[in-house]
């Protein structure tokens, strides 16, 4: 095996698997990216490694490709400030509100396959903290639906987490 | 006459309003038993480490492009109707999310499965979904899935002291050889 690192990732190479392709992509974090504001860059930086200690291949894919390729809510593609909004919320939240939203991506799907909303605002003019204020309200208003399946506590844990999600985010919102 | 009209028209619209209190779709779906299996679909593949926390996967239109560092991939499907999923492999569910209509009804669900000690290379799933009522209908949807555990040089089996001697990139290359 041979390795054609720079010394940015040189611990990284020393732990490359054994099956790796050849190193098509050896960039860390996509800082190259224009327009990114230091929160993006920030949130990048840690969606870098956590995609990283999941396994995922940022050899052979730019950080920017993966973004694109996994699904998640907030999409990984929205902007550091609503990344930074949401992990805010996550830290701060309960167990029963962290257990509550769990699957939020999925609710999230079910969301657009129902209504047609465009959950992911990526390629939008809408994908700014404006835009995922306005989604996250009008899910609100959506997911009462899910109220008798998912019992009172855990729909207002749900609903609770929602509520403080949109309030970091209005911090952004200029 | 008109007296006696107008109160079999009161009787009628109390009997007729009485038997729909309590009687919403969600109560006929109770009486009719779970609705068939109408939608069965395969959204996409992550594995422990990714899925964990976040709730994070790859879209299945990556499934030839992304390969799976992990054995035991997740299954994340979408269900329309009630059915028991089944597969040749062992397989556990990690998680199951409503699908509801606006009326409340649970409709559905998300479901996220793992399938566990997938052999290394390319393998093709196939998930199927047998409905729990009439028809009893089967719906599959399949992924092709290229699982490549990830095994690590271990630093570990590098002595402590020739780390010591790496001053270049090609000093790690010898190492590591």
């Amino acid at each position: 095996m041979n390795i054609s690192a720079t010394p940015t990732n040189f611990n990284q190479n020393i732990t490359t698997s054994t099956t790796t392709k050849s190193n098509t992509y050896n960039k860390s974090v996509d800082a190259n990216v224009e327009n990114n504001t230091d929160v993006d860059k920030e949130q990048d930086a840690i969606l870098y490694q956590r995609l990283k200690a999941a396994g995922c291949d940022l050899t052979n894919f730019s950080l920017e490709d993966q973004k694109k390729m996994i699904v998640s809510f907030p999409p990984l593609t929205a902007p550091g400030a609503v990344r930074k909004a949401y992990a805010s919320a996550l830290d701060n939240a309960t167990p029963q509100e962290k257990k509550a939203v769990a699957g939020m991506s999925f609710y999230m799907y079910s969301y657009n396959k129902q209504t047609g909303t465009q959950t992911n605002l990526d390629n939008s003019v809408n994908n700014n903290v404006d835009g995922y204020l306005n989604l996250t309200n009008n899910f609100k208003g959506y997911f009462t639906q899910y109220q008798s399946a998912l019992g009172d506590t855990e729909f207002k844990s749900f609903n609770n987490f929602l509520d403080n999600f949109t309030s970091e985010l209005s911090k952004y919102n200029s | 006459m008109n007296l006696k009209k107008f109160a079999s028209f009161v009787f009628i619209l109390a009997f007729i309003t009485s038997s729909l209190v309590g009687f919403s779709p969600k109560n006929v779906f109770a009486a009719a038993g779970a609705p068939p299996v109408t939608q069965f679909t395969i959204l996409g593949y992550s594995w422990s480490s990714l899925y964990t926390g976040t709730n994070n996967y790859y879209d299945k239109s990556y499934a030839s492009t992304v390969s799976v560092p992990d054995s035991t991939p997740y299954i994340i499907t979408y269900e329309i109707g009630y059915g028991t999923r089944l597969s040749p492999y062992t397989m556990k569910t990690i998680d199951a999310f409503p699908i509801t209509d606006s009326y409340n009804n649970v409709v559905g669900f998300i479901h996220v499965t793992s399938l566990s000690s997938l052999p290394t290379g390319l393998n093709n799933i196939k998930l199927s979904c047998n409905s729990m009522n009439s028809p009893w209908n089967v719906m599959s949807d399949s992924i092709s899935l290229n699982i490549q555990p990830q095994t690590t040089t271990s630093l570990k089996t590098i002595p402590i002291t020739s780390l010591k001697n790496i001053k270049t990139i090609n000093d790690v290359n010898n190492l590591i050889k």
